[in-house]
């Protein structure tokens, strides 16, 4: 679970709290989910 | 794709052709020689270095085969990004689904990729960057009953939408005791 946060200007609490919502929407489809993340991308410019 | 699916590196869903339409980009360059469809035992699944085994390079191929005989919506799902660009030919466009569906009825076997829709018709053909459905992905056999890892994206998506994601793949019944 993440996408390229790289760049985008995203602020790592907002990043932690969509996590979070994705996490519960996930799980409330099937709570067995084993989930992963948030994580990064490459911090190269121009991505 | 979908339209109430997505994510970032795989698709699930039937896509809108109008959708489509609508954010797609029209291409103002002639198609480079890069710029074919590969066959499926070349550049089929993720990414795969070499050619796959010939079993799996048949079940792929039977399977487009079936959907497009079949009318299936599956193939529209699963080309569904190649509308996204138009080939400029002679001041004609053209979209690229209908060159999927000609290779197919051709019996060649064509890989189907699923890109994000704000790439440009260039971004199409790296075979070592090719994304496949999760359909093709699972029914090919390249997971070998192994689990896999499903990509969830989230900064261009919605919660709602990755729930659609995963329970599309459940309610497809795709190996999903497998990745738990």
């Amino acid at each position: 679970m993440s996408e390229e946060a790289d760049g985008q200007f995203m602020l790592p609490e907002d990043y932690g709290a969509l996590y979070l919502q994705y996490a519960a929407a996930l799980h409330k489809v099937d709570p067995a989910l084993k989930l992963g993340g948030p994580f990064l991308h490459w911090a190269e410019s121009g991505h | 794709m979908p339209n109430n699916i997505c994510c970032n590196t795989s698709r699930a869903s039937t896509p809108s052709i109008v959708r489509h339409r609508a954010h797609g980009r029209r291409s103002l360059k002639e198609p480079s020689p890069k710029q074919r469809w590969t066959r499926t035992a070349q550049a089929g699944i993720g990414s795969c270095a070499r050619p796959l085994p010939a079993h799996l390079d048949d079940a792929i191929f039977k399977h487009l085969r079936y959907a497009w005989f079949s009318r299936s919506q599956e193939l529209r799902w699963l080309c569904h990004q190649r509308t996204l660009s138009w080939y400029d030919i002679g001041g004609w466009s053209f979209p690229r689904y209908p060159f999927a569906i000609l290779r197919i009825r051709s019996s060649l076997a064509t890989y189907c990729s699923s890109i994000d829709s704000w790439h440009e018709a260039t971004s199409y053909f790296n075979p070592k960057e090719a994304q496949v459905g999760f359909d093709l992905f699972y029914q090919s056999g390249v997971t070998r009953g192994l689990p896999a890892m499903m990509p969830i994206a989230m900064l261009y998506e919605t919660p709602e939408n990755a729930a659609a994601e995963i329970r599309y793949i459940e309610n497809h019944n795709i190996r999903s005791r497998m990745w738990r």
